[in-house]
């Protein structure tokens, strides 16, 4: 079966995306097809290649990208939430002239069309928030 | 079928109340997160009324045993692990998630 | 990244469950079903409990900090968005009524609300 995930809540101070992250790896594990993960309003900080994860705490961001790279994941930032909350990548980092990007690698930007293709591809779509 | 997924304490909102109205007899329910505390007290009573009804309860368990609950679930919930949530979501067209 | 297939169609049902202003999640909501709306999909909208409080009309937020949700709430329909529910029965807790509301939306019982879920292949809650 081919799933999706939606993130809607920081790694930070939150238990959903790690809940997101943990259903992620059970369905690979159980040999599905995990499609897409969409971060959408505060998810986008799991995106950020800027965190420094405290000893003891896990890196969700770092593992997010770890889980991409070994299972071909994509792995989405709703743009317009990701630029309002200083998560850029390089290109949107240029055009509004600001000092750097923060976008981490393995991720990309993109408008909320992701999630709706993402929930047309997929046979199940399961919403992380709260 | 849907899988409905308690995310938030019922003690803090009304999701377990708005979730409650919505919910049909086939369906079932996953606490998950801060959503096991729907276990205790009069929260419990609400889900006793859905296991009556026909609702299939879940909970997974190491959210039960991380806030120290996992000796006090009522006889209604059946506790998963990730992949038991895996297999319920496979097993249901439709996902709601209550936070 | 391939755009959206507009061939298949999965009826999609966007919850809002949070007031307006103190969170940005009514907002939010909102995007999400306009952004299904904008791909040719099935899309409602359904305002839950405190969502209901999105509706209200006579909002006047400071511009500073936020537009006004009352005036995107005017567009739906421009966006595709056709059809708005609401919880009857947080809307009465809420000492609120039709009249009271910023647009015509159909007002949904616990009976309707069941079959408004079972309706939509898929559920998200923003």
């Amino acid at each position: 079966m081919i799933f999706s995930l939606l993130v809607q809540e920081s790694a930070v101070g939150r238990q959903s995306s790690h809940a997101a992250y943990r259903f992620a790896c059970a369905l690979l594990a159980r040999g599905h097809t995990l499609y897409r993960v969409f971060f959408f309003a505060d998810g986008v900080h799991n995106s950020t290649a800027l965190n420094c994860a405290a000893s003891g705490e896990a890196d969700l961001p770092a593992l997010w990208r770890q889980l991409a790279a070994e299972h071909g994941v994509d792995l989405v930032s709703c743009v317009s939430s990701a630029l309002r909350r200083g998560i850029v990548d390089e290109r949107e980092a240029a055009r509004h002239a600001l000092g750097a990007a923060s976008l981490r690698q393995g991720f990309e930007l993109s408008g909320l069309g992701q999630l709706v293709e993402a929930s047309i591809r997929s046979d199940r779509i399961l919403d992380f928030g709260g | 079928m849907s899988l409905h997924i308690l995310c938030a304490s019922p003690f803090a909102g009304s999701c377990l109340e708005e979730c409650a109205r919505v919910i049909a007899a086939d369906d079932a329910l996953l606490l998950s997160g801060d959503g096991v505390y729907a276990a205790l007290g009069e929260a419990a009573g609400t889900l006793h009324a859905l296991h009556a009804a026909g609702v299939t309860i879940f909970a997974l368990a190491e959210d039960c045993t991380a806030r120290g609950i996992d000796t006090r679930l009522p006889g209604c919930i059946t506790t998963v692990d990730y992949g038991g949530f895996v297999d319920l979501a496979v097993a249901h067209p439709r996902t709601v998630s209550w936070f | 990244m391939s755009s959206p297939q507009t061939a298949a169609r999965r009826s999609v049902l966007v919850v809002c469950r949070n007031a307006p202003y103190g969170r940005s999640r009514a907002r939010d909501a909102i995007d999400v079903a306009m952004a299904f709306a904008a791909f040719d999909q099935p899309v409602t909208l359904l305002f839950l409990g405190d969502g209901v409080l999105a509706l209200a009309t006579g909002q006047r937020p400071a511009a500073e900090l936020s537009r006004s949700l009352e005036k995107l709430l005017g567009t739906l329909a421009d966006y595709g968005v056709e059809e708005v529910h609401a919880d009857a029965t947080a809307l009465a807790a809420r000492g609120l009524d039709a009249r009271d509301l910023a647009l015509p939306v159909r007002l949904a019982g616990p009976a309707e609300l069941r079959e408004l879920f079972d309706a939509h292949d898929r559920v998200l809650t923003v």
